[in-house]
């Protein structure tokens, strides 16, 4: 890590909270690098909660009259003013890289928090994470742009589930089987019901099998005997 | 009573592309938008074949769908928890009626009914 937005990009995957993070002017940094961490080619930061910086580097307008040799007032007031600004800095930093979709999924999600699809909605968003938020997020706002669909729908569930197969039922046009290979569990199910919920026209039922497949005649696979799960 | 809309990111965003979307949760979403819940709680949505008569009438009579057979039409259901304090009770049926005509209007493909539990 060289630069001060990496670590808040690391703190979010990680899921560390930036606040518990202090930042110092670190007196003795590399001229090379804006942090000055214990190892140089240091990529995570759990466990680290001072974090010293080369505040030259890039802000030395800033920061050149805060820490002058002969300066030896106010300590506390200059350390904890340090630390604030650069979390500040450390904020633009990560923001001047944002797109406008990803100022929308932002906002989207933080009206899911707020509950604006419901309680059950937002306990069952909650177990969505990281990557997989990301996703879903995108999806949200293609949901948005362009309508629901059932493609969109597909999509989505096989970005959760790689091992997935959907089949469109062909004498119940409003049917939709799911099999899925991992094993049911609370979670799993909750978030398909999100995914149901969110991205599916309510005019569709979904009918979920885990681990076991239902027999289709003709695929050998699907026929074997106390695995095919009864439709 | 009011007929204004939240004003919440994700409605702009819907209202900004404007398209349809007919989920269960954007559904639900729009009927969270009108502010009504201290008349009453939206459960849920069901779609039935059954002739079943809503708690709900119409406020749109004058609105006539010149495309669709309503006769033929599935009903949409939506099912409300009436919860408003004695002062308020007796509009709970109007606003009720009011937010199901809304939705009617986003899903002319269904004909539109509450009910009450």
């Amino acid at each position: 890590m060289n630069y001060l937005w990496e670590i808040l990009l690391e703190a979010e995957k990680s899921g560390i909270d930036t606040n518990k993070i202090t930042f110092v002017h670190g007196p003795l940094s590399s001229p090379y690098m804006e942090l000055s961490l214990e190892y140089l080619n240091q990529e995570n930061i759990s466990g680290f909660n001072k974090v010293e910086v080369n505040t030259y580097y890039r802000f030395y307008k800033i920061f050149k009259e805060l820490f002058q040799p002969e300066l030896t007032d106010y300590e506390q007031l200059r350390s904890s003013l340090t630390n604030l600004i650069l979390h500040m800095l450390m904020e633009n930093d990560v923001r001047r890289g944002m797109t406008k979709e990803a100022y929308y999924k932002k906002q989207l999600a933080v009206d899911i928090k707020a509950g604006c699809y419901g309680k059950d909605a937002e306990e069952r968003y909650l177990l969505f994470k990281g990557e997989e938020r990301e996703w879903l997020l995108s999806g949200l706002l293609k949901c948005y742009k362009s309508g629901s669909s059932l493609t969109l729908f597909v999509d989505m569930i096989h970005n959760m589930l790689n091992d997935s197969v959907t089949y469109h039922s062909q004498d119940l046009p409003d049917e939709l089987l799911i099999y899925t290979g991992q094993r049911k569990n609370k979670n799993l199910e909750m978030k398909i019901r999100f995914l149901t919920d969110v991205f599916l026209d309510i005019r569709y039922h979904v009918e979920i099998f885990y681990e076991y497949h239902f027999g289709i005649i003709g695929l050998e696979d699907t026929m074997i005997i106390d695995e095919i799960a009864m439709y | 009573m009011q007929n204004l809309r939240s004003e919440e990111s994700i409605e702009k965003i819907q209202k900004k592309w404007n398209q349809s979307i007919k989920t269960k949760a954007e559904l639900l979403r729009f009927i969270k938008g009108f502010d009504l819940e201290e008349y009453m709680e939206y459960l849920d949505c069901e779609i039935t074949d059954e002739s079943l008569t809503g708690e709900t009438y119409d406020m749109n009579t004058f609105i006539e769908d010149e495309i669709r057979d309503r006769r033929a039409a599935r009903k949409l259901i939506l099912t409300f928890k009436a919860k408003a304090d004695e002062s308020r009770k007796w509009l709970i049926r109007d606003a009720a009626s009011y937010i199901v005509s809304e939705v009617q209007r986003i899903y002319p493909e269904y004909e539109c009914g509450g009910k009450f539990v």
